[in-house]
């Protein structure tokens, strides 16, 4: 009877032979948006001139615009992968 | 161990096994009379009603195992499926991504470039009416580049 018993346990099991679930990889993010942002660059000792403060928030402002292109990136980027991903289900 | 004799062994047999078991297993059942005759298996007659029928239903629950097993691979390669074309349309859509900055930063740099050749340009002009500015504007300014609230002290957590 025990023999029985361990029998049956044994093919029990046999129909508990789960599968592992599709676990998938998580996504990468561009290089380029996991790059530190850059400090602003102040003016320098011997720049006093107009032109050289102008030509400063030149330099600024682009590491503005760069810094704006990399956060837009990250919004496209999420909403991007949101997108692929809640359309699995 | 159990989970290598599962499924080398149990998860290995075809399906067809499980139905040809329970059939041969109900006509053992049926045929109690006839074998229980043979002179060869009369002493083990006793067994053959049990035995027959704990087989029967086993082999039965065994068929239905390995088609509900059947139904999760079939559901786990369609989820694969979607899970790799998924996969794919996330590196696609990264590497468009990555070269869209690259060309805007590279578009943001070449606007930059633009502008600081017009002022080399405007030098002479721009310095014409300020050649120098004030020690306080410089000092303002610089504070303002580094997000330095005071004059005295820079702002709590600011760099310098």
């Amino acid at each position: 009877m025990k023999q029985l018993i361990v029998i049956f346990v044994f093919l029990l099991t046999a129909c508990a032979n789960n599968k592992p679930p599709a676990i998938p990889n998580w996504p990468t993010v561009p290089a380029d948006l996991q790059q530190p942002a850059a400090d602003l660059t102040p003016l320098g000792a011997n720049q006093h001139n107009l032109s050289d403060l102008i030509s400063n928030s030149n330099d600024n402002y682009t590491q503005y615009y760069i810094l704006k292109e990399k956060y837009e990136g990250w919004q496209n980027w999420y909403n991007g992968q949101q997108k692929i991903w809640q359309g699995l289900k | 161990m159990l989970d290598i004799i599962i499924k080398y062994a149990v998860g290995g047999f075809p399906i067809w096994m499980w139905p040809a078991c329970a059939g041969g297993s109900a006509v053992i059942y049926f045929l109690f009379h006839v074998l229980s005759s043979l002179p060869q298996i009369r002493p083990y007659a006793f067994l053959i009603k049990p035995v027959s029928a704990i087989v029967f239903m086993i082999s039965i629950f065994m068929y239905g195992g390995a088609g509900v097993d059947a139904i999760y691979k079939a559901a786990f390669k369609e989820q694969q499926q979607q899970l790799e074309l998924a996969q794919q349309a996330s590196t696609d859509a990264t590497k468009q991504l990555t070269d869209a900055l690259a060309a805007n930063e590279h578009l943001v740099k070449g606007r930059n470039y633009g502008v600081s050749q017009i002022i080399i340009k405007d030098t002479t002009k721009i310095n014409a009416d300020c050649n120098r500015i004030n020690n306080d504007a410089w000092e303002d300014y610089n504070r303002a580049v580094k997000n330095t609230g005071s004059k005295q002290l820079p702002a709590a957590g600011a760099k310098q």
